[in-house]
């Protein structure tokens, strides 16, 4: 899966280019970021902005992220399109992650909390 | 109500396609983008559980989507020839609790997505058939850009 990473002080940004987060590629984009884990990126912001589609799998993905990250840093989200909010909101996943309107606003506050 | 039948092999990567179809297809009935996407992603995640449990993730087998259209709803009829699923395996969707996300069970999310999303949700069998039926109500009735 394509994405675009952009380090920033301790905040690795990552932004998927490619429009789908989901079955058949949600598990090569899950190693990816687990790379990035290993490589010891530990603060991450997601940027969502160019998806238009995410199965729970892509989500699975995320969360998995989520897990391993759970006591050395963080992932959070940012730009998630309105088109795919809803899994977000059923699934309950919009109270468990930290999800900010824009990438700036993210990178502000994830840099302040260091 | 219009009927138009898709058929794919039982292969991840044909999901993409499938996807886009569908979406174009009833796109023709409603304009709302957010509506394409839970229709889209509810019958993605049927599919998908269709190539993992029914065929075992082997490619080379059928999975027949009829589309149902009318101007106020949306009906898919998903099957496949497959090894029939385990009695309890639809009871899955029950496992999935959103307050609990230690418990992530990939069956149980999808099961749980297709029945938030869409309206009526029944798992079936028919012959040698497993059968997955879902019908969306349009939020906004439309008048059909086929007329």
């Amino acid at each position: 899966m394509r994405i675009e990473t952009k380090k920033i002080e301790h905040v690795l940004l990552i932004k998927p280019i490619d429009k789908r987060l989901a079955v058949p590629v949600s598990m090569e984009f899950k190693e990816q970021l687990v790379n990035f884990i290993e490589e010891g990126h530990y603060f991450i912001l997601l940027n969502l902005s160019e998806l238009d589609f995410i199965d729970s799998a892509g989500l699975g993905a995320i969360i998995s992220i989520f897990h391993l990250l759970f006591d050395k840093g963080t992932i959070c989200l940012c730009e998630i399109p309105v088109g795919i909010k809803s899994l977000f909101t059923i699934t309950r996943m919009d109270r468990v992650f930290v999800i900010y309107p824009s990438e700036q606003e993210g990178l502000e506050e994830m840099l302040k909390q260091m | 109500m219009q009927t138009i039948t898709l058929v794919i092999d039982s292969n991840e990567s044909n999901l993409p396609l499938l996807g886009k179809a569908i979406k174009a297809i009833c796109s023709l009935y409603t304009a709302q983008g957010e509506e394409l996407y839970q229709i889209e992603v509810s019958v993605l995640e049927a599919v998908v559980n269709m190539i993992r449990y029914a065929y075992e993730r082997r490619t080379g087998n059928k999975i027949e989507v009829v589309i149902s259209l009318s101007t106020d709803r949306v009906v898919f009829e998903i099957s496949n020839t497959g090894k029939a699923v385990e009695k309890d395996f639809y009871k899955k969707r029950t496992q999935f609790n959103p307050d609990n996300f230690e418990i992530l069970l990939m069956p149980a999310m999808g099961l749980f997505i297709m029945e938030k999303f869409m309206d009526e949700v029944t798992f079936t069998e028919k012959g040698n058939k497993n059968i997955t039926i879902m019908t969306k109500k349009f939020c906004k009735q439309t008048e059909s850009l086929l007329t």
